[in-house]
């Protein structure tokens, strides 16, 4: 067998029984059922005239936009703990040394762990995906039928946002050496920049706006503008932009500038490939932010001294 | 061809030479023995043979390769077993080798004829289907021996095989060393534990502080510390031992009226029989007291 298959094969076959997978999957099943289910009695409640609710399709839309933050965020948390003992779990057990010992070369054992790991988030994904659609069903929430693409049009890019974590993942796995303090990092880290950071941003530029007293239709599109500046480093940010194009043909910025937040929720998703067009440079983005990491984890990996 | 060339080798950390300008060649077919204190470099040359520390300076060759420029050729035909080191503790003995194997050009009958030989030799053949996890450490140890046999290599390299086994584990190590050797096998282990080195080795470095202090099969060994330290020779006779005077003497003991220690500075025996004889007194016993491997590596260790 391909020496770098061989370790992807026996990595899946460990990380897939890992307790934390089974944790954050249940974590973030449970939190995005429970998200829905009260946007489903929001929705219900803010129905005008107590005629109960009627506009499923704003409500399909905001159910969707729920389960796609919560699997962005699940993806990030489950790809950075994936990724984040990935050598330094080895080197601390001494496995690496039995394995290197073997006819391996180097960067077939990295790329090898990569790709095991990557397989092993995308195991926890589709087993995300199919129990958050249909706990929605069984709970009750009317979805329209297009529901069942809210995970598989943007998959692609799913894939290439885990990347990003994972690569983060890895690079904590081959700079810090005590696999549970990596693990704790690799919590902190994206929890901090995909929900903290977009806050912490908001909430100063803001501010700064507010008490500099200016309140013109410019001066709110000045400050959204530079929110989206700051928020240009978080991979989440790319990724929100990349399913608004997909789902309602905008990005963010066009959703927010035209403050079009209830229109933008039952607006109709343009063709896939137009749709592309309109996020084409998240998707660049995005896959720049994957490269990166890996790229330090790789060279620190192959001149590292594995005593 | 010598099995493994080392070549002026010298590994850095931080400022501390762990090892210093090493070289060192093990010829095909013996078992050699690679001796010293805790933190003497073993490990770090150990696992520069295996390519997983770059040293600063120097090279290794295996069977005729360079281990940093060839590192597959090296690996395909050889087996290590490091030290501290443990398999993976998910998987169940069988997959552990199995995954191992994978690494080598074996048919699926080939593969599990040959997991199936190993786990038997080791003594895990109960205990395939059980993660290694439920393992005790002795266990863990015999199939890290049984991974490194799995290509059955022509050079073994054994990062201090019996730490951590009972005198069970132990000896079927040492039964497996020898065994290699018998089928002209290359064995270069490292030890700390001098009668392991004493009882398996054909030729022993011993390495302290970086440095290779004394290189050679044990006989020869022992003949350097004599030259260097002196030789010691017990002497008993029928009569009472007369004042001996040669020039090689450096001094002398008398336990008893018949019997003296002499330390001298070279091999006087057939002197100082000769000596005796001439005065008339009748030799009981004459032997040379060889150091033991403890005396010369206690010695070598303290040396500056």
């Amino acid at each position: 067998m391909n020496p770098f298959l061989n370790v992807a094969a026996k990595d899946i076959q460990e990380s897939i029984r890992s307790k934390r997978l089974v944790i954050t999957l249940a974590f973030f099943v449970l939190a995005g059922v429970g998200m829905a289910y009260w946007i489903k009695n929001l929705m219900m409640n803010l129905s005008v005239g107590g005629g109960g609710f009627t506009d499923e399709q704003l409500l399909s839309n905001a159910v969707r936009g729920n389960l796609l933050s919560s699997a962005k965020n699940f993806l990030a948390i489950l790809s950075m703990l994936i990724g984040a003992d990935a050598i330094n779990r080895e080197i601390e057990s001494g496995t690496i040394k039995v394995t290197l010992g073997h006819p391996i070369y180097r960067d077939q054992f990295i790329l090898g762990k990569l790709l095991g790991r990557a397989v092993t988030v995308m195991f926890g994904f589709a087993i995300f995906a199919v129990v958050s659609t249909a706990s929605m069903l069984i709970i009750g929430i009317p979805t329209s039928s297009d529901v069942i693409f809210t995970f598989i049009k943007p998959l692609p890019f799913f894939i290439m946002f885990s990347l990003v974590y994972l690569s983060l993942g890895v690079l904590i796995s081959t700079v810090i050496k005590k696999p549970s303090t990596a693990i704790i990092i690799a919590v902190i880290f994206p929890v901090f920049l995909e929900i903290v950071y977009p806050m912490l941003v908001s909430m100063i530029i803001a501010f700064k706006t507010i008490s500099s007293g200016a309140t013109s239709p410019e001066a709110i599109q000045e400050m959204v503008r530079k929110v989206y500046t700051f928020l240009m480093i978080q991979p989440g940010f790319h990724m929100d932009n990349i399913n608004n194009a997909i789902f309602y043909g905008m990005t963010s910025s066009q959703i927010a500038s035209a403050a079009a937040f209830p229109i933008s929720l039952q607006a109709q998703a343009p063709p896939y490939l137009e749709a592309l067009g309109l996020a084409w440079k998240n998707i660049v983005l995005l896959f720049v932010m994957m490269l990166i990491p890996f790229a330090f984890a790789y060279l620190r990996f192959m001149k590292a001294d594995l005593r | 061809m010598y099995a493994i060339e080392i070549e002026n080798l010298t590994k850095m950390y931080g400022s501390l030479k762990a090892v210093d300008d090493l070289t060192l060649n093990v010829e095909k077919g013996i078992v050699f023995g690679f001796l010293g204190p805790n933190g003497a470099g073993k490990t770090t040359t150990i696992l520069s043979m295996l390519g997983l520390i770059i040293p600063d300076k120097g090279s290794i060759r295996i069977l005729g390769h360079d281990v940093l420029k060839e590192p597959i050729k090296v690996k395909k035909r050889i087996g290590f077993l490091p030290e501290n080191a443990t398999a993976y503790d998910e998987l169940t003995a069988w997959k552990n080798l199995e995954f191992f194997a994978n690494f080598y050009d074996f048919s699926k009958q080939e593969k599990e004829k040959r997991i199936e030989e190993l786990l038997k030799l080791v003594g895990l053949w109960d205990v395939k289907y059980r993660k290694v996890k439920t393992f005790s450490k002795g266990m863990k140890q015999r199939l890290l021996l049984a991974q490194a046999l799995i290509n059955d290599p022509e050079v073994l390299i054994l990062d201090e095989p019996t730490s951590g086994l009972d005198p069970e584990g132990a000896h079927l190590v040492k039964s497996i060393v020898k065994e290699e050797r018998e089928k002209g096998k290359t064995v270069f282990f490292s030890s700390h534990i001098l009668s392991e080195v004493e009882e398996l080795s054909d030729k022993v470095g011993i390495i302290v502080r970086g440095k290779l202090r004394a290189l050679g099969t044990l006989e020869e060994i022992k003949k350097q510390f004599m030259e260097l330290e002196g030789y010691e020779i017990k002497v008993e006779t029928k009569q009472e031992i007369p004042e001996i005077e040669l020039p090689e003497i450096i001094r002398i003991e008398y336990p008893t009226r018949n019997r003296a220690i002499i330390f001298a500075k070279a091999d006087i025996r057939e002197e100082l029989s000769e000596f005796l004889a001439d005065k008339g007194i009748t030799i009981v016993s004459l032997e040379i007291e060889e150091p033991s491997l403890e005396d010369i590596f206690l010695k070598t260790i303290y040396k500056r």
